[in-house]
């Protein structure tokens, strides 16, 4: 106990040199943490991403960022601009009859309020919910125009439970919804269990749905749809549902991606090797996801090679540096030391309060490096996150 | 602490410096100064009468009980209860205040009881340093880091103190007050006290030449 006390008043008395060890070796102990928690948590993204694209066979998309469109297909993350395509391109998928289509549409998101967490709104068909295999927590598919089904995340941070209506953002709604004044609120028929992918941070609604949120389709109240006023409720309800309607063809509305689920091997070797996707000069891409997410999943267990060996040579120096520093504490207090033994002290008892220090230093660093790590870890998640991951 | 030394020959390594001893002996109580050259092996001499260091040969006694026999845990128990140490350079903790310096022996010795505060107190008193208790060694004089330094030496209440050139870090005036405490507060236990200074040998009991006993 003693011994303890004399650790503590030495490096109570050195203060700046206690700081300094405890920041350089709390250093060393939180950049290999938060990397491999990094890595880790990545590595656990693109897990799950795997799994999903193990049952997404194809996707077709307009041609550019293969990563860009797979990542936009499984995880809803953003495609950059001109990255739609008519959906005349679904109607010539299900003529094929290679595969069953499952249309994607994600352009707008949904959020509580100018600040909060966006989630993207996904227009797709209730083919994509059974693809999936999602289950819900809360009510059903959607039926209807105007309705809406919540991941179990979306639904949190919306706060919003079956009946409920959610807000697409105004910013992109207003910017480019040119035949609306007011983006619809969504109805919410259901909500999902948590599925532990980028299913629970999104809003699925009709694709029809996405389109009037898009701008590309409208209502007017009823009773006055020929002096085209714009709907004034911002609700679809059963009143003014029939007077909701698009002025494109329908083979002209946009879609950014379709997942095509072919319908026997031979099947998907026939659509991947179509000569519409395969042209050099052609707009679309057929792409298999699985492949994509591997080639991806190869990156990160580089990257993961990579911080392994470096946090083996981290491990080293700090090992070799914590050597040092008590090596050279050692020699500079020679003679404490000496008087004390002189005084009577076991040699046994100088270790130990060397090795108290030490212990002292090494869990105030190790504090102080797990506390940055849960800092970062909140923050890294969302980074990963606002990657697409 | 009565003291025997008879026949004792050590040397540092096999052809190292060498102190050899036929026969000296200092009752109990009383002071007894060694004076000599540096390196005749005055503070060999004191190293080995706290059994800190053994001789090859020959006898050190210290009431009656042959130091060199035991193990080193015994002779360290034997210096926890019986030898008080004062240092040329003081030797005081600079990461301690002058409280935790005075209560050091204590601190490292389990073995060592006292009444804390009222013994702290009463050295504090005695030695003129109550007032810098909570300051520490840096912000001390040479003088009062001494005054320390005895304190700490004569706290546990030892038998024997053995002080290493205890006035060669200080000034005249320093010296002769260091010198007067060091007297007056050890008179209940013996003193032996290594020098260059023959003056202040001469105010000890017994003194001890070492060009007599040297040979390398």
């Amino acid at each position: 106990m003693n011994i303890l006390r004399l650790a503590w008043h030495y490096l109570r008395f050195h203060k700046a040199k206690t700081a300094i060890l405890v920041a350089c070796i709390g250093l060393t102990i939180y950049l290999p943490v938060t990397s491999q928690w990094l890595v880790g948590e990545f590595e656990a993204r693109m897990g799950a991403r795997a799994r999903v694209s193990g049952e997404t066979p194809l996707v077709i998309g307009m041609r550019g960022g293969r990563f860009d469109l797979v990542l936009h297909a499984l995880n809803f993350r953003s495609v950059p601009e001109g990255s739609e395509f008519g959906a005349a391109e679904l109607d010539r998928l299900r003529a094929d009859g290679h595969s069953t289509a499952i249309p994607l549409y994600i352009r707008d998101h949904a959020a509580k309020g100018s600040r909060g967490p966006r989630f993207p709104i996904v227009g797709t068909s209730p083919d994509y919910l059974e693809l999936r295999q999602l289950q819900f927590a809360q009510g059903g598919p959607m039926t209807l125009l105007g309705d809406c089904v919540l991941g179990a995340e979306a639904a949190r941070e919306l706060e919003a439970a079956v009946g409920d209506k959610v807000q697409p953002s105004l910013d992109m709604g207003l910017e480019a919804n040119e035949m609306a004044n007011v983006p619809v609120r969504l109805k919410v028929v259901g909500v999902l269990a948590p599925a532990h992918t980028a299913d629970d941070s999104a809003v699925f609604t009709g694709l029809k749905t996405a389109w009037i949120v898009a701008g590309h389709g409208h209502g007017h109240d009823p009773g006055e749809e020929h002096n085209a006023a714009l709907l004034v409720d911002d609700h679809i309800n059963a009143d003014n549902l029939a007077h909701f309607h698009f002025h494109l063809p329908p083979e002209k509305l946009p879609l950014t991606a379709i997942i095509a689920l072919p319908r026997s091997r031979d099947a998907a070797i026939q659509q991947e090797g179509m000569d519409r996707y395969l042209r050099p000069e052609a707009p679309l891409q057929v792409l298999a996801p699985e492949r994509v997410v591997g080639e991806l999943i190869e990156v990160v267990f580089q990257a993961k090679r990579f911080v392994d060996a470096n946090q083996v040579a981290v491990a080293i120096c700090t090992k070799l540096f914590v050597a040092l520093v008590v090596w050279l504490s050692v020699r500079l207090r020679r003679e404490e030391l000496e008087t004390l033994y002189q005084m009577g002290c076991a040699r046994l008892q100088i270790f130990w309060m060397i090795t108290s220090e030490l212990a002292f230093i090494m869990i105030l660093s190790t504090a102080l490096a797990l506390s940055g790590a849960w800092w970062t870890a909140n923050y890294v998640e969302g980074l990963v996150k606002g990657m697409g991951f | 602490m009565h003291i025997r030394l008879e026949e004792v020959d050590f040397r540092y390594g096999t052809e190292g410096f060498r102190l050899n001893i036929p026969r000296w002996e200092l009752a109990s109580r009383r002071s007894a100064a060694f004076i000599g050259p540096s390196g005749s092996g005055k503070s060999t001499l004191l190293r080995l009468l706290a059994g800190i260091l053994v001789p090859r040969d020959g006898t050190v006694e210290m009431n009656g009980q042959n130091l060199p026999v035991y193990s080193d845990a015994s002779r360290r128990a034997f210096r926890i209860r019986n030898v008080g140490f004062v240092f040329q350079d003081f030797r005081l903790v600079e990461y301690l205040d002058v409280r935790e310096n005075l209560l050091l022996p204590f601190r490292i010795n389990r073995a060592l009881e006292l009444d804390e505060n009222a013994d702290v107190e009463a050295m504090a008193e005695r030695l003129g340093i109550a007032e810098h208790l909570k300051k520490y060694p840096a912000e001390l004089s040479q003088g009062e880091k001494q005054r320390v330094a005895i304190g700490r030496a004569l706290l546990p209440g030892p038998g024997l103190v053995l002080a290493d050139e205890p006035t060669g870090n200080l000034d005249p005036n320093n010296t002769r007050r260091i010198m007067d405490l060091l007297l007056e507060q050890t008179t209940d236990a013996t003193l032996v006290m290594a020098t260059h200074d023959h003056a202040l040998a001469r105010r000890l009991d017994e003194v001890m030449d070492f060009s007599e006993f040297q040979s390398s």
